[in-house]
This record gives structure tokens, C-alpha cells and sequence, in this order.
């Protein structure tokens, strides 16, 4: 600006007649001139939020390019141990378990026998609890756990057979020991004293596949604390012939006969509790087996009404011990899954792979001079930590050298550190950061594919339709209007019957009816153009059609027609992930919405799953979206701002 | 008036007659599967489809050919299939003189299934309606809030959340509404409850998401609508006659501006409704819910062709009948524009 001012700076010496030679003051028109796309381009990068989301799209199609291709974790073998790992994106466990690798864990039954240090039950591993476990005690009514202590076990009598059935402790009994029966037996309270009319008859069961019942004691109306001294004797002594082997099961129990005489007893049936019912060992005081399985040890069991007097007494089979209000404890937990499947275990190896580290310069170690002589000499890579052992086992008449030694599970998989899983592992195993973008690069794929297919043949369609118009245009008409009304759901799954699932169907079926649209819009572009004046002009001097479609009109209309193709790219994306989801998408192939619809069934278990595939398919959609408004306001200025 | 939308009714029926016959025909092109199971049921499916017209039977005579062998007992039962066109001629001889649309195959074998589909039909549409009822009033509120205080936060506000909203596919709401209402709250249940067991309360708390899910996006695209609509008619110069005659902002606002961004809003009505009915497939795939969605992909991956076929009709013809009243409805809104007129 400043040369061109400095230029006019004209006095009026300079308004003379100009000779050939001399400098003249006329300053040059120096704007260059612009092209179409040059324009639009310039207004489009001026839109700061499509450029952000042009941006974001490439980085999304980078990432789904070079992901497969860098990330060495398996995603193929299925490995079940690795399952559902939560996203770890930091080293340190953090108290919120944000993105540390941390599973939360409610609800999981706690052993309880120690309350200032409960461990939890299961597969858990207790040295892998991050931070204090929040213990909570529960009346549990249904699940009897071995676990759980106190409450009532309620006895439902059986109508048809008029007694009452209750089969507990149940366990190995070891024959070396003796064993003692206790029961005794308390009314429910002091009003409805229990009358002793009812049998009570201390049982045996031998084996539950084919019961023998065999009877202890009979102790009708005798109730009280009563004691069975010996019962393992005689047990023993009663065994049927084909329960002859050194250990069988038992199930020691207790029945109470209710009617005697078949009669069905119309009266309510009393409250009778058992105060205790256990199976002792007197010689062993701590009897810790048994003490695991006796659950009903301090526990009162208590012949219970069923209600309405027309069930009374109404149980499947020979009746059933349901406890209620039992205790349990259970807690709720963080749980480093990471440290507990790749984490250091005590294992033993054979020398055969032993050797393989030593062979790979990891560790030395001299088999004659034994654990001092251990050595590592890789710490990244080698996946022996510590020997603990060295001993050989001689069977049939060779002699194997075995190491007991601390091996490092991730350094076992040829991880150097533990690994982090962005975006966690699915049910297979497999990372699923990994997964989500090698299945995005086939979505993308066919996106781009389908579009410029649908874009190529819908551009010829409707500039065909919109040029000639009249009866061709009207046939044209009539037939998209058809071929639109068939919804893609039942065109894809019609193809994917007749031709199979594959890469190829695919594109075939979108295509199909995805040109519609671009038709449509190349139509009405055709329509709005061919009757400028420009054409005419053209058409004057002689122009044919093709130069008049592909020269003048196509050129002129086709800003919507980008704009159309960017759009439509998501479209084609979100068509096969619904399809996915509906169960017709690919079979062979991993799409993006193969493994967002297999997300979707761990949506309970491994919510983050679905919740990292969503964030990528939400931040892929909206950034189509914007990149298509920008460059539909790019490509036609009247229109900017407008949603 | 009244030709054109005759010539347009007709057009509808004629269009969705050619895409049903496609259908049939493409879908009968298909290999039947072989039916399974015992030998009484074996026989029970392929005497439904000689019932259906679909197939003969072949008298056992040595040397016949047929397509499918049933062997019960000691008895031989020999089945062909018919031409793909006769099947065809029966499917529509059977639809045109008794309005009979053919039993179930194998989804509920031997209920019609035009009575599998009127169980089902009001399930969907119960959904739909609640949500349009919903979203209608909601979107519209929240595009003239965004409309009058344009260029505002508010406005930004709004727009950024329609703008997502359109954007993220119903499947991503379903899901994280499903995690954040029923997996760590508990506070809904996660699957549509049974219809004729559960208590009142059940029920309608099993509505509340697949209604919030399919509202979010009707919102949504409706805010995003009446937005347009209401911006370029405050900027237009009837209303700026408005104000220069006197009448206050608030007057001009309601007696101008809204009355006239009403008129497209009712076409789109339509159109949403048609595009909730469409859109709710996964949702009802997703929640088991009960409706016409849910039973197509069944049908389909169970090869139910007549269930599929009455299912198809409904959705074809809904979604051309909507179009037509779309196009209708701007005629009777709008008086400025006139149908089939010739210019």
C-alpha cells in the first residue's frame, strides 16, 4: 500500500506530455487475480472451528493409519487372562482411580475373620487392593456363603411326605477322626411353647446320587441339648455295601417329622429353633476344615411358617434350608488388575527356558554353583527376577533340573515396563486402542471409497437429469424415487444374504442407494445453472453438450457438491456401525462398528469400552459436521453462519 | 388442488408397490434354509409353506425329482418349490382378494403376520409419540431463546449443544445413558421391563430412557431448525416495517416473527416423527424393546419373509406418506405457496 502511495505522490510538474522514453505515474493494478477454490479456501481458514475439526479429522485418520501398523500388541490370538484391563494412561495409582489402570469392585464377599484386615474372597489377590477396602455388613436372604455368619436358616416343610428336612453340615468327613453330633433345640419364645408331638430324627445320608438314609437317633418328644457321641462310628459301621471306599460324602442332618400319622396338620406350626446343629471333632479344638463348612455353627434354625395356610408345608422335593438374615460382609474396592496379571509371580521353569534368556544375554546363571551365581544382566527385558530354588525331580528315570524362581509377567510377554492399555483391553484381551483404530481404518476406507463412488455416479445421474429434463429427467425422477424408498437396513441385509459380508458387499450395498443423495443435489444445481446466461452464450458459439456439463455448470455447482462428499464420508460411517449394531455388518472384517457393538455388550462390567469408541465416534461426527459447514460456508459466503 | 393430491396418493401407492415387489421377489431369491428340529416340525414348516402357496407337494412316485426331502417314519414326503413369479402371483393374490399378508415361518410359527405385527406396532409407536409430544415443544423453546439472543453466550451455548447433539449418533446416547442411569446408579432399569408383570412404576421408569434418547436428537434438530428459520425472518424487512410502525420489539416478535417460523415447522413434525420411527431400530435393539425395529432384524436373520414384508410395508408407506404430507402441509401452512400450480 505504502509503494503505491509513495507512487501517487504526483506534483504538477508531472501533468505533462509525455515522451516514449519517460516514466509515466499510472500505478499497476497489483491485486492478484483469485480462482474459485483459491477463494473458498481463504474464507474457509478463516473459520476457526472447522480448521480445529480439519485438524482433528487428520489427526483421527493418522492414527488409524499408523496404529495397526506401529502398536505390536496382539490383537488376533485371544488371550483371556489379559481381559478387561481398564485404560491406564498413568504409572502411579491416583486416589480418584482416574485412568491409573484401577478396576473398581463393589459388592465383593469379604472374609471377614480378621475385621481390622479383611481380605477379599475369590480370585482377588489382597496384595493388589489399592487403598482400604470399604467393608460393609449385609443381611444376605438368599446366598448362603461360607463366609457369612449368624442369621437363621428356615426350614420349608414338604406336604407330600409330611416331614421336614434339613441337611447340613455337609462334608468330608475324615474317617481317622471321631466326630460328635450336637443339636439342641430352644422355642422360638416363651407364648408358643414348642409342644414336643413331632418326631425328631438325626440322619445320615450317604452320597447324594443314590441316598441311603440310615437313622442315628430318634429323640421324638425328647428334645433338649442332645449329643451324639461317635457319630463317625457309626457312620462307618452303617455304610452301605456300595459306599465301601476310604472317603465318601455324607450330609449329616437333622429331620423333623411334623405329622407322624400322614395326617396334614391344620394347626400353625409351631416355632422351634435349633439353638446350634454342628458336626464336632473333640479331639482337634481347632477343626478349621470343618469349622469353614459347619455354616450353621452359632447359627438357630428355626421351623418356619410359610405363609398363607394353603401352601403350608408346600417345598419341592424333600424340602429346602434357605437361610435369612444372615450376615455377610462385603466391600467395595480398587483393584490394580495390571499388577495382578503382570505383575511377579513364584513359578517354576524348566531349564529349557532358562537357557533361552541366558542365550539372549538377559541373565547368567551356573547350574553347578546355583542361586548365588544368578545374575541379570538386562533389567528391561529379563523376565527372571529372582531364583529361589534350584532342584531336580527325577521321574522315570530321568532327572530334570527345575528353577523355582520370581518371574516377571510383563517382561515374560516382551514388554520392558508394564504396558498401558489406553483405552483398556476387551474380552479377548486385546488392546483395545489397538482394536478401535484398525477397525476405523477399514470404516474409513469404505467411507472414502463409497462416497466417491456415490459422488461420481450421482454427479453423472443428476447432471444427466437436471441437463435434459423432460421426459428423461421425469423416468430418472421415478426411479431414484423408488430405489429411495427401499431403506438401506433391508438393501444391505438383502445383499449381505445373497453375496456374504465381505469388504466388496459392502460398497456394493451402499452404493446402491447412497448416489441418491448427490443426485439429487447435482439435479437441482443443473436446474438452477443451465439457464444462465453464460451458458447460452457458450451454447451460441457452439458448444457442445458435454462442454456445456462438464465445462460451465458442474464448475459453477460444485461447492455443494464438496460439501455433500465430506457429509456424506460420516454417513457411510455411521450406516455400518448401525448396522453393526443390528447384527448384518462385517462378519471377517474388525470395523469400528464390530467392536463398538461388541462394547456394547460389556456395557455392565467394562463401561469404558463403550465409553472410549463413543468419545472417538462422537469427536469423528461432530468434527464431519463442523468440516462441513466451514466448507459449505467456504464454498458459498450468502449462506455463512446459517446452521 | 384435489388431482394433485390424488396424482400424488396414487404415485405413493404405485412406488411403494414396486418396492415391496422388488423386495418379495429379491428376498425369494434367496435360498430357503433348511428347516431343523424334529420331524413333526420339519414337516409342520414345509406344509405351512404349501399352505402359503409357496410350495407343492410332489407325489412320491419313483423317480420324482423335488427340492426338499422329508423323511417321517417310514413315510416319504416330497416338496418343490414354485417359480419366484408364482410365489409372487399367490403372495399378491392373497394380499389384493383377502387382505391376508401370510403366517409366520419361523418366528412364531403360525401366528399372522399382520397380528404379530399389531402387537407390536403400538409399542413403537407409543415411544415415538411421547417423544415428539417431548421434543416438539422443548426444541421450539430452545430455538427462539437462541434465535432472540443471538450472537449472545446463550445462543453460543445452545447452538454448541444442538451442534453435538445432531452430530452424535443415537447409538453413543443410548450407551452412555444406559451407564450413567442404570449401571452406576441403579436408578433405571437397563432393559425395557415385561409389558404384562411389571408394576406401574417399572414401566414407566423403563420409558424413560429410550424416550430421553430419542429426544435428545429431535431437540436437537428441531432447536436447530427453528433457529434458521427465526434468524432470517428477524433480519427480514417486513419486520423492520413492523418496528418503523411503531409496534415494540416483544409485539413484532410474536405477532410477525413467530407466526411466520411456524410454517416449516409443521412439515418437519412430520418428517421427524417418520425419522423417529426409522431411527428407533437400534434403540430397540439395544433396550429390547418390543416394536416393529426390533422385529424386523429378527425377522430378517430369521428369514420370516412375510413378517419382514408386512413390516417393510408399514415403513415404506409411512415414510412415502409422510413425504407427501410434508409437501402437502406447506400448501395448507403457507399460503404463498400453492400446489401443482402452473407457472
Amino acid at each position: 500500500m505504502s509503494d503505491i502511495n509513495k507512487n501517487n505522490q504526483i506534483t504538477q510538474d508531472d501533468f505533462t506530455f509525455v515522451q516514449l522514453d519517460k516514466k509515466i505515474h499510472d500505478a499497476k493494478f497489483e491485486t492478484q487475480s483469485s480462482t474459485f477454490l483459491k477463494d473458498a479456501m481463504k474464507r474457509f481458514v478463516k473459520n476457526k472451528a472447522s480448521v480445529v475439526c480439519g485438524i482433528l479429522l487428520g489427526i483421527l485418520a493418522i492414527l488409524s493409519i499408523f496404529v495397526p501398523i506401529l502398536n505390536p500388541n496382539d490383537i488376533v490370538t485371544s488371550a483371556s487372562e489379559y481381559q478387561f484391563l481398564a485404560p491406564r494412561w498413568f504409572n502411579k495409582t491416583n486416589a480418584l482411580g482416574f485412568l491409573d489402570g484401577t478396576t473398581k469392585y463393589k459388592n465383593v464377599t469379604l472374609d471377614f475373620s480378621d475385621p481390622e484386615n479383611p481380605k477379599p474372597t475369590g480370585s482377588f489377590d489382597p496384595n493388589y487392593v489399592v487403598g482400604e477396602i470399604k467393608a460393609e455388613v449385609y443381611n444376605d436372604n438368599t446366598n448362603a456363603s461360607i463366609y457369612g455368619w449368624g442369621g437363621v436358616v428356615s426350614l420349608n416343610a414338604d406336604s407330600v411326605k409330611g416331614n421336614v428336612m434339613f441337611v447340613a453340615p455337609r462334608a468330608y468327613l475324615d474317617t481317622d477322626f471321631t466326630y460328635d453330633f450336637q443339636v439342641s433345640f430352644s422355642s422360638h419364645n416363651e407364648m408358643n411353647k414348642y409342644e414336643p408331638e413331632y418326631q425328631v430324627i438325626a440322619f445320615v445320608y450317604y452320597d447324594y446320587s443314590e441316598p441311603t438314609k440310615v437313622v442315628l437317633k430318634d429323640f421324638s418328644k425328647d428334645l433338649g441339648d442332645v449329643t451324639i457321641s461317635n457319630i463317625s462310628k457309626t457312620i462307618l459301621e452303617n455304610r452301605p455295601d456300595a459306599n465301601k471306599q476310604i472317603a465318601f460324602n455324607v450330609q449329616v442332618g437333622l429331620e423333623l417329622k411334623t405329622n407322624p400319622n400322614g395326617v396334614r396338620v391344620e394347626k400353625t406350626f409351631p416355632s422351634l429353633y435349633i439353638s446350634s446343629l454342628k458336626v464336632v471333632n473333640p479331639n482337634d479344638s481347632e477343626d478349621t476344615e470343618f469349622n469353614h463348612v459347619n455354616f450353621t455353627e452359632g447359627n438357630e434354625v428355626m421351623c418356619r411358617e410359610i405363609q398363607g395356610a394353603a401352601n403350608a408345608y408346600e417345598v419341592e422335593g424333600f424340602g429346602s434350608a434357605t437361610l435369612y438374615a444372615g450376615s455377610i460382609a462385603r466391600g467395595s474396592f480398587r483393584y490394580d488388575k495390571y499388577g495382578a496379571v503382570f505383575g511377579e509371580v513364584t513359578t517354576e521353569i524348566d531349564t529349557f527356558t532358562m537357557d533361552k534368556y541366558i542365550k539372549a544375554g538377559y541373565c547368567s546363571y551356573d547350574y553347578k554353583v546355583g542361586m548365588s551365581s544368578f545374575k541379570i544382566l538386562d533389567d528391561d527385558r529379563c523376565p527372571v527376577r529372582e531364583i529361589i530354588e534350584q532342584k531336580t525331580v527325577s521321574a522315570a528315570g530321568v532327572t530334570v533340573t527345575k528353577l523355582i524362581c520370581k518371574i516377571s509377567k510383563f517382561r515374560e510377554k516382551g514388554y520392558t515396563e508394564m504396558p498401558k492399555y489406553l483405552f483398556g483391553t476387551d474380552n479377548s484381551g486385546h488392546d483395545y486402542f489397538k482394536v478401535v483404530f484398525t477397525g476405523l481404518r477399514t470404516s474409513f476406507l469404505l467411507g472414502v471409497l463409497v462416497s466417491a463412488i456415490c459422488i461420481i455416479f450421482g454427479v453423472i445421474w443428476g447432471a444427466i437429469s437436471g441437463y435434459f429434463g423432460g421426459t428423461i429427467d421425469l423416468v430418472m425422477e421415478r426411479f431414484t424415487e423408488i430405489l429411495g424408498g427401499v431403506p438401506t437396513f433391508v438393501i444391505v441385509s438383502l445383499c449381505v444374504l445373497h453375496l456374504g459380508s465381505g469388504f466388496g458387499v459392502f460398497i456394493l450395498s451402499l452404493t446402491l442407494t447412497g448416489w441418491i443423495g448427490t443426485a439429487a443435489k447435482t439435479r437441482s444445481q443443473f436446474y438452477r445453472y443451465k439457464g444462465r446466461e453464460y451458458v447460452l452464450a457458450s451454447r451460441t458459439l457452439g458448444a457442445d453438450d458435454k462442454r456445456l456439463i462438464f465445462k460451465h455448470i458442474l464448475p459453477n455447482s460444485i461447492g455443494p457438491l464438496v460439501t455433500g462428499a465430506v457429509l456424506m464420508i460420516p454417513s457411510v460411517i455411521f450406516t455400518e456401525s448401525s448396522l453393526s449394531y443390528l447384527g448384518i455388518g462385517f462378519k471377517e472384517m474388525e470395523s469400528f462398528g464390530t467392536s463398538l457393538s461388541r462394547a456394547q455388550g460389556f456395557i455392565g462390567n467394562a463401561p469404558y469400552l463403550i465409553i472410549s469408541s463413543s468419545i472417538i465416534v462422537s469427536i469423528l461426527m461432530i468434527s464431519f459436521n463442523l468440516l462441513g459447514n466451514g466448507l459449505r460456508d467456504a464454498f458459498n459466503p450468502s449462506l455463512k453462519g446459517v446452521e | 388442488m384435489l388431482k394433485y393430491i390424488l396424482k400424488r396418493v396414487v404415485l405413493v401407492f404405485f412406488t411403494c408397490f414396486i418396492i415391496l415387489s422388488l423386495t418379495f421377489i429379491l428376498m425369494k431369491m434367496i435360498p430357503v434354509p433348511p428347516a431343523v428340529g424334529s420331524s413333526a416340525a420339519v414337516l409342520a414348516f414345509y406344509n405351512k409353506q404349501v399352505n402359503l402357496g409357496y410350495m407343492y407337494v410332489v407325489d412320491n412316485v419313483p423317480g420324482a425329482v423335488a427340492d426338499v426331502i422329508v423323511k417321517d417314519g417310514n413315510n416319504t414326503y416330497l416338496y418343490n418349490f414354485h417359480t419366484i413369479f408364482h410365489q409372487y402371483g399367490t403372495w399378491l393374490k392373497n394380499i389384493i382378494t383377502r387382505w391376508d399378508w401370510g403366517t409366520s415361518t419361523s418366528y412364531r410359527i403360525g401366528a399372522s403376520a399382520m397380528e404379530i405385527i399389531s402387537e407390536r406396532l403400538p409399542n413403537s409407536l407409543k415411544l415415538n409419540v411421547i417423544a415428539l409430544v417431548i421434543s416438539v415443544p422443548l426444541g421450539f423453546l430452545l430455538g427462539i431463546i437462541a434465535a432472540l439472543k443471538k450472537n449472545t453466550p446463550t445462543d453460543h451455548t445452545i447452538s454448541t449443544i444442538v451442534m453435538i447433539f445432531i452430530s452424535v449418533p443415537s447409538y453413543v446416547v443410548i450407551s452412555f445413558l444406559l451407564i450413567w442411569l442404570s449401571y452406576k446408579t441403579g436408578w433405571l432399569p437397563s432393559k425395557w421391563p415385561d409389558n404384562t408383570l411389571a408394576p406401574l412404576a417399572e414401566r414407566i421408569k423403563g420409558y424413560v430412557i429410550p424416550v430421553m434418547c430419542l429426544c435428545f436428537g429431535t431437540i436437537a434438530s428441531f432447536t436447530r431448525y427453528t433457529r434458521a428459520e427465526l434468524c432470517e425472518i428477524m433480519s427480514s424487512e417486513f419486520l423492520l416495517l413492523a418496528r418503523t410502525k411503531g409496534l415494540t420489539k416483544p409485539q413484532t416478535v410474536m405477532r410477525h416473527a413467530l407466526r411466520n417460523s411456524l410454517v416449516p415447522i409443521v412439515p418437519m413434525i412430520i418428517g421427524e416423527f417418520v425419522g423417529i420411527l426409522s431411527g428407533s431400530m437400534i434403540l430397540e435393539q439395544i433396550y429390547s424393546i418390543p416394536g416393529i425395529g426390533d422385529l424386523f432384524v429378527t425377522a430378517i436373520s430369521n428369514r420370516d419373509y412375510n413378517v419382514v414384508m408386512v413390516d417393510m410395508a408399514i415403513y415404506t408407506t409411512i415414510g412415502l406418506l409422510a413425504t407427501l404430507l410434508v409437501d402437502l402441509s406447506y400448501g395448507i401452512v403457507d399460503p404463498r405457496i400453492r400446489m401443482g400450480a402452473k407457472k
